[in-house]
């Protein structure tokens, strides 16, 4: 709902229009979240710190299959260990895109519907999705980008070359439309908690991001078409990596944005059907 | 009521909690996709290896789907430190039984049950797969006395790392470290017998690997059996059950019983 408001500024300034409710008050606000939380982020700089610390010890874990299984692996399929290498680079952007914007909105989600807060902010103004599932930001996570690239630009050094140049741009697209769905897949997998009141959607969006830990076409031919078709989560890492490298068509990063974008639509149609069905709650 | 009476009445309302609250068990379900992902990993880089067949690695982590799904160290380690947090220990330490136990009951349960459909989908996975399990009586023996001594240990090891909530609050991202550890040594990454050297030797050693691992490459023939893995674990166990009662009153002399 868009609608104008005039309004006058305290220090009796002339009266300015803001237009409330459109998207572009909704990207305001969702930024004037971020800025919030970024600044009480510097307020609370030991969060950073340890959060850091935290992450820097994390990827050495998450590697640590990759680095034990490259000494065996040879060329198979392909997938050296420089290649599994940037493959868990894509997968640890992954891990920072949840622990930065799904995290504490889906958290936050399930915390609004059981204490009744999510009454409250569903009546502000703006898009509600938008609003509720990327209105804070988990700061004290943000340097996993940092160590997501840098873990990439090892794995280059290492012997994951590009295909070309056009093959980055595709990736750069597909890694952009790969972090969008995985933010819709981390929204939809808590969306029955909006009826349910209590649903630990986080298991699902942790099964999905650990299945994105190996390449797609390692898994037997069955979970391989399985993970391809009906539960497309080879576009998150593997079809990224698989761009990078230049083993995919040149229309696959079209394809990435096109399920992307699909995914988007099932999610705004699925969040306004269970917002019909919400009650009021208050635990 | 005698304590062993309640603690017996409490795990059978708990089960049928479990039972009632299917979704969860279902939604539990999910925690496997872990080992299936090794195992397609290692499926791939074992063949080349000559040390273990791909059939075996699948063998491998269709045991340590068994043994991970009893693995209760999230809910000991995270739910000891929440009920810190919040004060709710409090109320614990009033039952007729040990708080520690307190946290036990409602996740086991709910592994127990988990156990039901697992035991299906592992059949399932041996025919689909070719698993290849190399099993006599004397190994299924040191398998199972290894999965009972196993569980222990590691219960007890949970605990000790979860009293350290006592000391660094409720940050979860220190507390989970642990985790980073105990995929590397308890066997989920890699069997003990593809890590390098000492690594391989640390894990073998470590009360984890007994509890994961050390059944896998038990039962798909990579190890022979001997009786020093479950008296190792039996050294293991009194040592940790010792270390506990050590350091169980110092610990709780932190507590200050304020929750939010």
């Amino acid at each position: 709902m868009s609608m104008i408001v005039t309004t006058r500024h305290p220090n009796d300034d002339p009266a300015i229009q803001i237009r409330v409710g459109g998207l572009f008050h909704t990207f305001r606000t969702v930024r004037a979240g971020w800025i919030l939380d970024l600044k009480s982020a510097t307020a609370f700089r030991g969060d950073l710190v340890i959060g850091t610390l935290v992450s820097m010890f994390w990827v050495i874990f998450a590697i640590a299959p990759v680095l034990v299984a490259g000494y065996y692996l040879g060329e198979g399929a392909g997938w050296t260990q420089a290649r599994l290498l940037f493959l868990q680079a894509i997968w640890y952007w992954m891990d920072a895109v949840n622990w930065v914007f799904c995290v504490r909105n889906t958290n936050g989600l399930a915390t609004d519907i059981r204490n009744g807060r999510l009454d409250g902010r569903l009546l502000l103004p703006g898009d509600s999705l938008l609003r509720v599932m990327l209105g804070q930001l988990g700061v004290q996570d943000l340097p996993k980008f940092l160590i997501a690239i840098g873990l990439a630009a090892y794995a280059i050094q290492a012997g994951a070359f590009p295909g070309g140049v056009w093959h980055i741009i595709g990736f750069v697209v597909c890694l952009i439309a790969a972090s969008v769905m995985f933010w819709a897949i981390a929204v939809l997998s808590f969306l029955p908690a909006i009826t349910l009141f209590k649903f630990e959607g986080d298991v699902i969006v942790n099964a999905i991001h650990n299945l994105n830990r190996v390449p797609a076409d390692l898994y037997t031919p069955w979970l391989h078409a399985l993970f391809s078709t009906a539960l497309p989560i080879v576009l998150i890492t593997t079809v990224p990596s698989r761009v990078f490298f230049g083993w995919s068509p040149w229309w696959m990063p079209i394809v990435c944005v096109i399920a992307a974008f699909v995914l988007l639509v099932v999610l705004r149609y699925l969040w306004a059907r269970q917002l019909r069905h919400y009650v009021g709650f208050q635990n | 009521m005698t304590r062993a009476a309640s603690l017996v009445a409490w795990l059978r309302l708990e089960s049928r909690a479990a039972f009632m609250y299917r979704a969860k068990l279902m939604i539990g379900l999910f925690g496997w996709v872990v080992p299936l992902a090794f195992m397609a990993l290692w499926n791939l880089a074992a063949d080349g290896s000559g040390i273990m067949s791909a059939n075996q690695t699948s063998a491998y982590y269709l045991v340590i789907l068994l043994t991970t799904n009893l693995f209760l160290g999230g809910e000991i380690i995270f739910g000891f430190a929440s009920r810190v947090y919040t004060g709710e220990l409090s109320g614990l330490m009033l039952m007729p039984f040990p708080s520690l136990l307190a946290i036990l009951p409602a996740p086991l349960m709910q592994a127990l049950i988990r156990c039901a459909p697992l035991t299906v989908a592992l059949g399932l996975l041996t025919w689909a797969l070719d698993a290849d399990f190399q099993i006599s009586v004397f190994t299924a023996l040191i398998a199972v006395l290894l999965g009972f001594f196993g569980w222990i240990a590691s219960v007890l090891f949970c605990y000790l790392y979860a009293l350290t909530a006592l000391w660094i609050g409720k940050s979860e991202g220190i507390l989970g470290l642990f985790f980073g550890f105990w995929w590397v040594l308890s066997g989920l990454v890699a069997p003990s017998v593809f890590m390098p050297g000492w690594l391989g030797w640390v894990m073998r050693l470590s009360p984890l690997w007994l509890a994961v691992g050390g059944m896998g490459e038990l039962l798909s023939g990579v190890v022979t059996p001997s009786w020093w893995m479950p008296v190792s674990l039996g050294v293991w166990i009194a040592g940790l059950a010792a270390l506990l009662r050590w350091a169980w009153p110092r610990a709780m002399r932190r507590f200050e019983a304020i929750g939010i």
